[in-house]
Order: structure tokens, then C-alpha cells, then sequence
């Protein structure tokens, strides 16, 4: 009995990793490798339950010469650097102009804000939908009152893929300005006080003072937010289902269509391990910015 | 001008327009909202008028039909059981380890990192290769399946927040403890856990929303026993399209829950929303 009680307190911490870590294993890691095996198969709906054929990385290159997937992977890229883009832009000047002028409001700004961040990104999708609406939305009323006419917001490409960057743009806003809030709230004064006594001017005090202090939380909203967007699929799917055509058929819904339409699961397998290692790359970026920031803090 | 009436007028333009400002990014960050609300209860006849309707009979028709014409009340139930299961199995076992990564000295940092890794994986990864070892375990289309995979899919998520948590806990409280002859294990069970509890509250919820609004998992592994709320209300987009009154009543019906919790737990939601981005 005592010598169990003192393995048990020997190994306390580690004991208790035990169950998340079996959870991990299986929920997680064995599926993972279970999909990179699955990508080295000739593997479809109809043959993955007996042994389908090992075919080497033949997948990867059928994926990568297909012009569709080039297509996809242009979206992809074009809608995460364009919203990722006007999300740190529109975050950034809300959380300055927040944060220098706005001291008595926040109690009710900060929630109003926070709203459209907590939704549910199939709901956000349905109601810019219905504001969408080519007949009866709110948002031709609008243009066509000011004179501009109406639009076929998801019905022509441009338009559509506008339209899914403005819906993922009004929904993520608020995260990047929390972010860099938190950021400017941690500044020191002092070299503010010394700018001004030395008789600096707001532009000068934002461009050498303001945005060098907060590189790291620009940077990491930044990069956490490319990671997001670049994983999006509910909200573009319900918006526009990837059309017109393929003109907002992002990577993810490319991999769905092949993966649960076409059911080719050993070349949706390829893609997801192409997903995974944009993903993973990205993360690494992660990494390096925030060691060098606690390597920073440190000194 | 006494010097009172000089201050005023000199602050007055900017006064005006800092308020214009925070008044049309209040509108901007509400008016879909607003809009989806307004939709909802309207008659359908005022829904398509042209210019739009700001004052009109309200109706509640439209909430009465989602719940009786369409089978929303299933999908509450359904969501509402995986959200909630599968946030006990998280807290569960997620508030162990978590405590375990705070209190490490040295270990703590890798580990908090491979957690912040599998925090970040995508979704489309693992949807497929789920797919087929659920239908192999025979767990397609079932409860137990989804709180299986949102448990194991969103422990990392609840992991990674709980760190935040313990970490703010000084590590002296447990160390006291252990003087006065207390096991590890009381220590963190009856020092550490009771003031965590604010933490616990605020990460539940946070996973509850998580699992509430996750999207693609249910979609692949879910088909006619189980059908969780965003499912549902997508295929509604799908196949009804023009019940706007509908449509957006069961919107609303979605969103007022997480609306609820998040007021809940404002003070730690602003850390649980952007959590990873902020240590």
C-alpha cells in the first residue's frame, strides 16, 4: 500500500496526462496516420472497406496536375491574404482609435463588438444571404437607391468571392482588435511621454513608436488569422457552395467535393496531407514569432 | 464666453464626431443581426416589400413554425446533448492535464506547444479518415460518435484555455499545502480546483459554444438519426430558400443561447475568443 501511494506521488503530474494523452492518440494521431496511409491507396467508396491497392504517391501527383486543385489552391490563398489583409487593417485602426479615444464607452462597444465573433458561422452565412438576396436583399435596396444598381452578389465571380470575404471580414474583425487592444494596453508610457516632450507628432509617434512596440501582436493576429482562414468551409459552403462555377471553391471544399461527392477517398486523403502541411508551416512561423517576442520580453 | 462655454465649444466637433464614429461601427458590427431579427418577425408579405419595412405588425408565427412545421426541436435536443456530453468528458480529463502542463517546470513549455498544434489542426484532416472508421465502428449517424469525436477534436481547445487558468494560480498555494501533510492530489483536488472554478465555468461554456457551432464534422458523419442545429439550418437554406421568416427565426433561435452564456462569462471571453493568440 505505501509503495503504491509513493509511485502514485512520484508520478503525480505525469498520471494525469495519461488519460488525455490515450484520447489524443486515438482521436486525433491514429486518424491522422490512418489518413496518410489512406492517401498512399487507390482507396473509393467502393473498395476502402477490402484492402484497396497501394499506389505510392501517385495520388499527390494526379492532385497537383489537376487544374481544378490549382484553382482551389489560388482561392484559398487569394481569400485568406485578402481577408486576412483588410481584418488586421480594420482591426488594427479600431483598436488604435479605441484605445486613444474611446474611455467612458467600452463597457457597451466591447460586447457590441464581441457578437458577431461568437456566431455561428452557418448562421452568419444565412443571414448575409438573405441581405444578399438578388430580388428582395436589403443591400441592392441600398445600391439601387444610391443609384449604383442592383447586383448579383453571389451570382457572378468577383462578386461572390467579395461577398465571402466581407462576410468572413465583418465576423473576424473583432478578433484582430482584441488582440492588438490587449497589445497597446501593455505599452509602457514613458517613451510616449518622451516623444511628446521631444515634440513629436501623432504620425510620427504611430509610424516609429506604436506599430514597432506592436509587431508581435500585429504579427501573430495576423498569422493565427491566415491559419483560420485558410481552414474556412462552413461559411463558404452555405454562402455560395463554391460557385459560380468554381469561382469561391476554396481548398477545403475541393477536398469535400472529391472526398463526399466523387467519393475518391485516396485522392482526398493527398489533398488533406496538403492541407495539413500548408497548416503546419504556418504554425512554425507561429513559433518563431513568439519565441523571438518571449525572447524579447526576457531581456 | 466664460472659459466653461470655450472648452465646449472648441471639444464640441470632435465630441460629434468621435460619437458618429462609434455609432456606425456599433451599426456595421449589429445591423446583419438587427436585420435577421427584424426578418424574423415579419409576415411574409412584409419581409419582400420594397422600400424594406421599419415599422410593421410583429408576429411570432415564424418561431411557431420552425418548432412545429420543421423538426428544429430534434436538432436542439441533438445539439444540445453532444455540446453538453462531450464538455464533460473535456473538462474532465482536460482539467487534469491541464493542471499537470502548468505545473511542470520545465516540460510544461513543449507541451503546451504540442497542445497549441493539435489546437491548430484542420478539421478537413481528420473528417475523412473518421468517416471511415466510423462506419467500420459501426458510430456513423450516432450521439455517441459525435461526443466521441468533438471530445477528443476540442480537448486540446479546452486544454490550451485551462493552462491560462491554473497558470494564474501561484504555485506556493499547493506547496503550503503538501507542508501541512496533504497528498498531491488533495492538494490540487481541494486547493486548486475550487479556485479554478471561475476558469472551469468560463472554459465549459467556451467549448459548448465550440461544439455548438462546429459545422463540417456533423455534416460528413451525421445523415437522418442525428442532426445538429447548423446542419440543420443549412439544409433549410438549401431546400427553403424563400422562408425567409423561417429561415432567419431559426437563426435567431441559434445564436440566443450562445448570446446568454456570453454574458455570462464576458470577463473571460475576450481571452476564450482569441485564445492562443494571447498567452
Amino acid at each position: 500500500m505505501k509503495a503504491k501511494t509513493k509511485f502514485f506521488d512520484r508520478h503525480f503530474l505525469a498520471l494525469l496526462l495519461v488519460p488525455t494523452a490515450c484520447i489524443i492518440l486515438l482521436g486525433i494521431v491514429f486518424p491522422l496516420l490512418y489518413s496518410l496511409g489512406l492517401s498512399l491507396t487507390n482507396a473509393t467508396l467502393l473498395n476502402f472497406l477490402d484492402d484497396p491497392g497501394f499506389i505510392g504517391i501517385e495520388n499527390f501527383f494526379t492532385v497537383i496536375g489537376d487544374s481544378q486543385f490549382a484553382n482551389a489552391f489560388m482561392k484559398s490563398v487569394t481569400f485568406s491574404l485578402l481577408s486576412t489583409g483588410l481584418e488586421v487593417i480594420f482591426g488594427f485602426m479600431l483598436a488604435l482609435f479605441v484605445y486613444s479615444s474611446i474611455m467612458n464607452g467600452r463597457f457597451f462597444l466591447i460586447p457590441c463588438l464581441l457578437a458577431p465573433l461568437m456566431l455561428t458561422p452557418a448562421v452568419v452565412a444565412l443571414m448575409w444571404k438573405v441581405m444578399l438576396d438578388y430580388q428582395f436583399g436589403v443591400l441592392n435596396y441600398i445600391t439601387e437607391s444610391l443609384g449604383l444598381g442592383a447586383h448579383a452578389w453571389l451570382g457572378t465571380n468577383v462578386l461572390a468571392f467579395a461577398s465571402i470575404v466581407a462576410a468572413d471580414v465583418w465576423q473576424q474583425v473583432p478578433f484582430v482588435f482584441l488582440i492588438i487592444l490587449a497589445g497597446l494596453e501593455s505599452m509602457p508610457m514613458q517613451p510616449f511621454e518622451a516623444a511628446r516632450v521631444d515634440g513629436a507628432n501623432s504620425w510620427q509617434t504611430l509610424r516609429y513608436l506604436t506599430i514597432p512596440f506592436l509587431r508581435g501582436p500585429i504579427f501573430v493576429a495576423f498569422l493565427f488569422r491566415l491559419i483560420d482562414s485558410f481552414k474556412i468551409f462552413d461559411k463558404v459552403s452555405v454562402l455560395t457552395g463554391g460557385g459560380p462555377g468554381a469561382a469561391t471553391e476554396t481548398l477545403n471544399l475541393y477536398m469535400f467535393r472529391i472526398g463526399f461527392q466523387t467519393f475518391d477517398f485516396g485522392k482526398a486523403a493527398a489533398i488533406g496531407q496538403i492541407i495539413i502541411f500548408v497548416i503546419m508551416a504556418l504554425t512554425w512561423f507561429v513559433f518563431r514569432v513568439m519565441d523571438s517576442e518571449n525572447a524579447v520580453e526576457a531581456d | 464666453m466664460s472659459p466653461m462655454m470655450r472648452m465646449i465649444t472648441r471639444k464640441f466637433p470632435r465630441t460629434i464626431s468621435k460619437f458618429a464614429l462609434v455609432l456606425c461601427i456599433v451599426f456595421i458590427s449589429l445591423f446583419p443581426i438587427a436585420w435577421t431579427f427584424l426578418t424574423s418577425v415579419k409576415e411574409p408579405v412584409d419581409q419582400f416589400a420594397k422600400p424594406p419595412l421599419l415599422i410593421f405588425k410583429a408576429t411570432t408565427e415564424n418561431y411557431h413554425a420552425v418548432f412545429t412545421k420543421q423538426p428544429f426541436l430534434k436538432y436542439f435536443f441533438d445539439s444540445t446533448i453532444i455540446g453538453v456530453a462531450s464538455t464533460v468528458v473535456i473538462i474532465g480529463f482536460g482539467s487534469l492535464a491541464a493542471y499537470s502542463i502548468s505545473r511542470y517546470r520545465r516540460k510544461g513549455k513543449a507541451l503546451a506547444k504540442s497542445i497549441l498544434i493539435l489546437r491548430i489542426l484542420p478539421p478537413m484532416a481528420i473528417v475523412l479518415p473518421m468517416f471511415i472508421l466510423f462506419k467500420q465502428l459501426g458510430l456513423l449517424d450516432s450521439h455517441l460518435g459525435m461526443i466521441l469525436l468533438y471530445s477528443a477534436f476540442n480537448l486540446p481547445f479546452g486544454i490550451w484555455l485551462l493552462i491560462g487558468f491554473f497558470q494564474d494560480l501561484p504555485r506556493e498555494l499547493e506547496e503550503a499545502a503538501l507542508v501541512d501533510g496533504c497528498s498531491k492530489f488533495q492538494a490540487m483536488w481541494r486547493i486548486i480546483f475550487p479556485l479554478a472554478k471561475p476558469g472551469l465555468a468560463a472554459t465549459s461554456i467556451l467549448c459548448l459554444i465550440q461544439c455548438w457551432n462546429e459545422y463540417l464534422f456533423a455534416l460528413v458523419l451525421c445523415s437522418f438519426n442525428v442532426k445538429t442545429l447548423p446542419i440543420g439550418v443549412a439544409q433549410f437554406v438549401q431546400e427553403h430558400e424563400i422562408l425567409w421568416g423561417q429561415l432567419t427565426a431559426a437563426g435567431i433561435c441559434i445564436m440566443l443561447p450562445i448570446f446568454i452564456f456570453g454574458m455570462f462569462i464576458q470577463k473571460h471571453l475576450v481571452r476564450g475568443l482569441t485564445t492562443g493568440a494571447i498567452k
